[in-house]
């Protein structure tokens, strides 16, 4: 195509088509299932193998490799914790407005070896998250983000910071500061997980860098806690490997 | 914290906010996905995330903008799950949705499948032009990143689409 011309008008003509297609297409009622929307035609699917489904799909934000209670059918991660970034030293800009437990502090440094789609969903998410802009954060939560406790999802978040429960903004932005490690789970897509600390099945397998970079998230005496318990199970971040925010919880 | 409701804004009807943009939704869906019944679903699902809490997104600035956002965020992961779920329905010899979805042309679909293997940030900022025909400023809104990045994203888009393009339009003749 030797001008950008020729482009454009291929570009309109296809987005015209695209329009013109969109047309045919009904909008279902929402207000006949007394205020609920109708679910979308895959949701019915969804339900008829969910109990699988949903079974495999949590797995990662609960379970290590191998859990003592493993039930038969539980998929194993096929690769166990594969660390690669080291902490940064510095991190980059500083920061911008607002008035949440995330305000002030620094954006986490870029961090290599991280797919491009999740490298973007995690800048975005602490971006959010110091900007304290709970409007963009939930438009980046993936639609079966869990969150602590109990299956939690989204609203989780802004109503730990509004009552103080939890300092979720703070923590988003200070996990995605420590190492990051990834897991391979049979059908499923590769997960990546903040920090690297929660992939491995023993407290003492944490390499000594990635055990340090958690001192500055949380005091002496919970990280000797959970040195006692004997693995980390303390605040985790998930993002599929196609960028989708998957978890945030904490808790065995 | 500032992004949060600010005293109590009008609200539009959310019935409303859905008969107006519910087309203009598939319309970025279908160019995001490969399949058109996808696409609506995509978009419903969208919607259904707006729904949900509409007392409160419905009080944005533009809930328009918000409902885009997600869309375009879960565009990559719905293709994944939708294309399990269709497989498992392979497996069983049948098809979820029987839903009629106008077909594109040739040229289009072509057009479509280029603008889908760009890097995700210039697809989202080409199908937000394009099809969604946002300005600049809206489309940075959207995306969550400044007018000057998504000239950028566009520029790049332009420049690779019509390398592409070129070397189907070759391999045609």
């Amino acid at each position: 195509m030797k001008h950008l011309s020729e482009l454009e008008q291929r570009l309109e003509q296809a987005a015209h088509e695209v329009r013109q297609a969109a047309r045919h297409s009904v909008p279902p009622p929402f207000e006949h299932r007394a205020g609920r929307p109708t679910p979308p035609g895959w949701l019915v699917f969804a339900l008829a193998f969910g109990a699988v489904v949903l079974a495999v799909g949590v797995l990662p934000m609960l379970s290590r490799s191998e859990r003592p209670d493993n039930t038969v059918g539980e998929p194993s991660p096929t690769t166990a914790a594969v660390v690669t970034t080291t902490i940064p030293a510095t991190s980059t800009s500083p920061v911008v407005s607002g008035d949440c437990s995330a305000s002030g502090l620094p954006m986490p440094a870029d961090q290599e070896g991280l797919p491009d789609q999740v490298a973007d969903t995690r800048l975005a998410i602490a971006e959010a998250a110091i900007a304290c802009d709970f409007e963009t954060l939930e438009s980046l939560a993936g639609p079966d983000l869990t969150t602590s406790f109990g299956g939690g999802g989204f609203d989780n978040i802004p109503r730990w910071e509004e009552e103080g429960t939890y300092p979720a903004l703070h923590l988003l932005v200070e996990l995605f500061d420590t190492p990051f490690a990834s897991q391979d789970f049979e059908d499923l897509p590769r997960y990546y997980v903040w920090p690297s600390a929660f992939v491995y099945e023993t407290w003492d397998e944490i390499p000594p860098a990635d055990l340090e970079a958690l001192r500055t998230i949380y005091a002496q005496e919970e990280l000797d806690q959970y040195s006692e318990f004997g693995s980390y199970a303390l605040w985790r971040i998930g993002i599929t490997e196609d960028g989708e925010w998957r978890f945030f919880v904490a808790g065995d | 914290m500032p992004s949060r409701d600010q005293g109590t804004p009008e609200v539009e009807p959310f019935e409303v906010f859905y008969r107006r943009e519910y087309t203009r939704m598939v319309a970025v869906a279908r160019a995001l996905l490969r399949s058109g019944t996808a696409a609506e679903d995509l978009a419903q699902e969208s919607f259904v995330a707006a729904h949900r809490h509409w007392g409160r997104i419905g009080g944005y600035d533009d809930p328009g903008a918000w409902v885009r956002r997600v869309l375009i965020n879960r565009a990559t992961s719905f293709q994944r799950r939708l294309g399990a779920e269709w497989r498992a329905f392979d497996r069983l010899g049948q098809r979820a949705d029987e839903r009629t979805v106008p077909e594109l042309t040739p040229q289009a679909t072509e057009v479509w499948e280029e603008v889908r293997r760009l890097p995700r940030r210039q697809a989202q900022a080409t199908v937000l032009h394009y099809v969604d025909q946002l300005s600049i400023e809206e489309i940075g809104e959207v995306m969550g990143c400044s007018s000057g990045a998504v000239k950028s994203h566009l520029h790049r888009a332009r420049n690779r689409l019509s390398e592409r393009l070129q070397a189907w339009d070759e391999e045609e003749v």
